[in-house]
């Protein structure tokens, strides 16, 4: 859906908030093709997809989720919710909307950058010169064309040459994960592609996938960067990522740690940052 | 609940989102194949009991350690 430049909601998720480098820089290409965004996730935005074995808490979550996204449409002039998370975007079309009264339309966004592709293109003056396979699922394609809007915004970038991966099943690597092997032969896929093709950068699109592969990262000589990572660096913008270096070894600082609550960290985080990636 | 998702889908067809939209398997038109998974996973879950369920307390709790890493106090005070 095309939206002409004005006030957005972002609507990041929960999961996204591993990533804070990525919902930063997501704000601000938003902001640069010139939507005036307010930023909205976390437990309190919970679209309660992840609440499955519990219809009536998740209908409950949904239900305060529309009304605070009908609250910033009435009274801000946020009409348009833009979504970045695939299941939040699908539960929201779904199931959510269907049974919610909505005044507010969605738009993932990618549809939402690639409409101001022309805005952004001027934007992309430092030529990233890389070899990048990226790392597809079909799922989401019933929603929105996330595959063919991404691969449109990095073909803007100078130097970069794109590489098509292979296509998984599901909507981002949280699917596969329940099914035996298929997480494993999904990354092994991947990879297998980037080497052959030889490639330097796997680039994801969800941060589900990102999470995933970030295990990987400098096997074989491949970086894993998301497509909001590649179109900042062409932008000139610090694009740092630093759940991958955590994934792959390097500690948050002290002061971090002791903000996270040291305990909480030992017990909630490293076991996610130290998790040796399936090998089948 | 199988009444309630039932109710759901047929919203979605009379409104054309089934099976009008561009679609994985190509733009054909047809029921969202993935909707279709949803609707059976709900139900082996809440009803049939054919799936087991999976309870994660630290769901919320690992995300928000998470945040805490990283997030400024002006984006923790918004975000969570």
């Amino acid at each position: 859906m095309a939206v002409g430049t004005g006030r957005v909601t972002f609507w990041f998720g929960c999961n996204m908030l591993r990533h804070a480098e990525m919902i930063r820089l997501s704000i601000l290409l938003l902001e640069r093709v010139g939507y005036d965004v307010s930023a909205v996730g976390g437990p309190a935005y919970c679209c309660g997809t992840a609440h499955d074995h519990q219809p009536r808490a998740a209908s409950n979550m949904a239900a305060r989720t529309v009304a605070r996204f009908n609250d910033s449409a009435q009274k801000d002039g946020r009409s348009v919710v833009i979504t970045w998370c695939p299941s939040c975007h699908m539960h929201m079309s779904d199931i959510m909307a269907p049974g919610n009264a909505t005044s507010f339309d969605i738009s993932h966004i990618s549809e939402i950058l690639a409409d101001c592709a022309d805005r952004l293109a001027p934007l992309l003056i430092v030529s990233v010169k890389r070899r990048v396979l990226l790392h597809r699922h079909v799922g989401f394609a019933t929603h929105a064309p996330v595959n063919d809007r991404v691969i449109g915004l990095l073909s803007r970038i100078p130097g970069l040459e794109l590489v098509e991966g292979p296509a998984h099943p599901g909507h981002m690597c949280s699917a596969l994960a329940p099914v035996p092997g298929a997480l494993a032969a999904a990354a092994r896929d991947t990879w297998t592609a980037a080497a052959v093709a030889g490639c330097d950068i796997v680039c994801t699109i969800f941060h589900s996938c990102h999470r995933e592969l970030a295990a990987l990262d400098g096997k074989d000589e491949i970086r894993i960067r998301n497509w909001v990572h590649l179109i900042a660096e062409a932008m000139g913008i610090d694009a740092s990522d630093a759940y991958r270096d955590w994934r792959t070894g390097r500690a948050p600082d002290i002061a971090a740690i002791e903000r996270a609550e040291e305990q909480r960290y030992h017990q909630l985080i490293e076991p996610e940052l130290r998790r040796p990636f399936p090998s089948r | 609940m199988v009444d309630r998702v039932l109710s759901v889908v047929a919203r979605l067809r009379a409104a054309g989102r089934t099976a009008d939209r561009e679609s994985a398997r190509g733009g054909q038109p047809g029921l969202d194949a993935m909707l279709l998974v949803r609707i059976a996973k709900q139900r082996a879950l809440n009803e049939t009991r054919q799936l087991p369920v999976k309870q994660d307390p630290t769901y919320f709790p690992r995300i928000k350690a998470f945040a805490r890493l990283q997030l400024t106090d002006e984006e923790l005070a918004k975000w969570l």
